[in-house]
């Protein structure tokens, strides 16, 4: 609250221009999805960690005194953590990316927002990362253990494959 | 080692015996009991102590006289016959030692040198319990007392003698350190269920206390048993009916209980106890021989399971990091185990000497009655005199001979010397 009192000091009070708008929206979008991959990738090592762990536990192998990793509960509650986490944030930047296209579509009505195929992986992921959430409420099995490890090297997967679509398909998707 | 006596050791332990073998082998207080009372019947000249743990199955036997390879043999068909398995399955598993190996051999194990954590204090609490158990009865002589005395010495003095001891290194230290460690981040706030009441429970109690843990359930067959302990431990006690539900809420489970088969199987895990847990964590260690858990329930989504076997790894970096300590140890016990053997050797000569010292002193009395005899006016201060004199003479004709045997015994039986002594003086037996 503070925090955004202080913000409102500092705003101007003059509208939004249409260009500083799309500065906006397209800095949020960006900096959201980005954020959301970062904490996917967290997640995701955590994920490979607990599995690891997991799999020297089963076969009772000895812990290395060179690198220790951390306890399955503390890679299991940061596994958690990460999907909850990276969930909203992609949320958050697909939401973002949305209001950005409806702006562009005022500007260019032939732009199809369902057509670009970076909308179309980010909203397969999106609807993944919904199905683990619920998955991860409904069936408690999957709040822990390596379900939560596996849920989160998938939404990883979502992740890269997006960020390929992106960097490797000519979609037009940011210009 | 004195050839009139015969020290043999049959047995086998974590280091040549898989556990399945140990488990076949493997005596329960009441079965020691039971196989010390029939060895009794059956060799009533030949002391014995049963030594069962975890760990090992050992017998021990001393006797007098030249038999020591039926005696081997004899110990050998006991252990295998008590629990109806032929012996020709397990000879390839079993150690047979005899006399000097024998006595390094205890004294190696109860200073905790060959304990599979290197420095636990259990296994020399488990010696004396042998030992005692064997002593009350009736299974122990001169020789066995002498032996397992001598054995609880060696390892105090090698407890304080070294640091080898410095710190807990127990089975279940071990395993809730190296593995519970791994899998839980903090212990209290977690459900720990101890099953069995024994003294390892009651030592990984101490242990898992010392973690952290809070959350205690005791649950064992007797229930006065368990609530005793939960009470000391200040935790809640459990009926063993109740066996399936508290697995189902658990986080840890340490069981020690001395049942002759496994009291959760794969089905019973499956059925009562999986369904509820919704693939929740579940640390069990496993201390029973024979094993309390069905070693197939590992194989189960979010349950880590470990037997004795599987913390051999984590004992042997135990080992080696205590691997500087050892050599004064094993110091320690070369030194004692030239000492007893030398003591025995010595001890053997006792009968001789005491014939040889009695033919002297009888030639002395003799010759001072004479000599008080002829010599009537002696007043009684003269007499003092010449009983002293006669008794140091006889002092310093004994003490020569007495120190060569007692350094010859140092590098072997001095039966030469004995032989020499006997017919140099006439000793008959």
């Amino acid at each position: 609250m503070l925090g955004l009192l202080a913000a409102s000091h500092f705003a101007s009070h003059q509208p939004f221009a249409p260009d500083r708008t799309f500065y906006f929206w397209g800095l949020a979008h960006g900096l959201l999805l980005l954020f959301g991959t970062v904490t996917m990738c967290i997640g995701f090592l955590a994920g490979v960690m607990y599995l690891a762990q997991s799999y020297a536990l089963k076969h009772a192998q000895a812990a290395s005194n060179a690198w220790r990793l951390p306890s399955l509960e503390w890679l299991e509650r940061l596994n958690g953590r990460m999907l909850a986490v990276s969930t909203v944030l992609i949320l958050l930047g697909f939401a973002s990316g949305v209001v950005l296209s409806i702006l562009k579509q005022r500007h260019d009505s032939s732009l199809n927002l369902w057509l670009d195929p970076v909308v179309q992986s980010s909203a397969a992921m999106l609807l993944w990362l919904f199905a683990a959430e619920a998955f991860r409420m409904v069936y408690p099995a999957a709040r822990q253990g390596r379900k939560v490890a596996y849920l989160t090297l998938a939404s990883f997967a979502f992740v890269v494959i997006t960020v390929l679509v992106l960097a490797f398909v000519d979609s037009g998707h940011g210009l | 080692m004195e050839s009139s006596i015969k020290l043999a050791m049959v047995g086998c332990s974590h280091r040549q015996s898989s556990l399945a073998v140990r488990e076949r082998l493997a005596f329960s207080p009441t079965q020691t009991a039971d196989a010390l009372a029939a060895w009794r019947v059956d060799h009533a000249e030949t002391e014995a102590v049963l030594l069962s743990t975890c760990n090992r199955v050992e017998l021990y036997t001393a006797t007098r006289g030249d038999q020591s390879a039926s005696s081997v043999e004899a110990a050998l068909g006991h252990l295998a016959d008590f629990h109806n398995v032929p012996v020709d399955d397990v000879r390839s598993d079993v150690v047979t030692l005899e006399n000097a190996e024998v006595v390094r051999h205890l004294f190696t194990v109860a200073a905790s040198l060959d304990s599979m954590v290197v420095g636990e204090a259990q296994i020399l609490g488990q010696v004396k319990q042998a030992y005692e158990l064997a002593g009350r009865l009736g299974c122990t002589g001169p020789l066995m007392h002498h032996l397992f005395q001598s054995a609880l010495r060696v390892a105090r003095r090698v407890a304080s003698d070294t640091s080898l001891h410095r710190h807990r290194v127990s089975i279940p230290s071990v395993a809730i350190s190296d593995f519970a460690g791994r899998i839980f981040e903090r212990f209290d706030d977690k459900r720990v269920l101890v099953i069995g009441a024994g003294k390892m429970a009651q030592e990984t109690l101490d242990y898992l206390t010392d973690a952290g843990a809070r959350r205690l359930v005791i649950l064992n067959r007797d229930y006065d048993r368990a609530l005793e302990l939960a009470e000391e431990w200040h935790g809640m006690p459990a009926t063993w009916a109740s066996l399936a539900d508290e697995l189902a809420v658990a986080d840890m489970v340490v069981s020690t209980t001395g049942a002759d088969r496994p009291i959760v199987s794969l089905a019973d895990y499956r059925q009562h106890i999986a369904r509820r847990r919704y693939q929740r964590p579940l640390f069990i260690l496993d201390l029973a021989v024979p094993r309390d858990f069905d070693p197939a329930i590992r194989e189960e989504l979010g349950v880590y399971l470990y037997g004795i076997d599987d913390l051999k790894e984590a004992c042997e970096k135990n080992r080696a990091e205590r691997s500087k300590e050892l050599p004064a140890a094993e110091a320690i016990v070369d030194e004692e185990t030239r000492r007893f053997v030398a003591e025995t050797r010595h001890r053997a000569t006792g009968p001789v000497i005491a014939r040889f010292r009695e033919g002297l002193e009888k030639s002395q009395a003799d010759e001072l009655e004479r000599l008080f005899d002829r010599l009537p006016e002696l007043d009684e201060r003269s007499r003092r005199e010449i009983e002293q004199f006669a008794d140091r003479l006889v002092g310093k004709m004994l003490h020569p001979p007495l120190a060569s045997l007692r350094d010859e015994s140092q590098n072997g039986p001095p039966h030469g010397l004995l032989e020499a002594l006997q017919r140099l003086f006439q000793l008959k037996d």
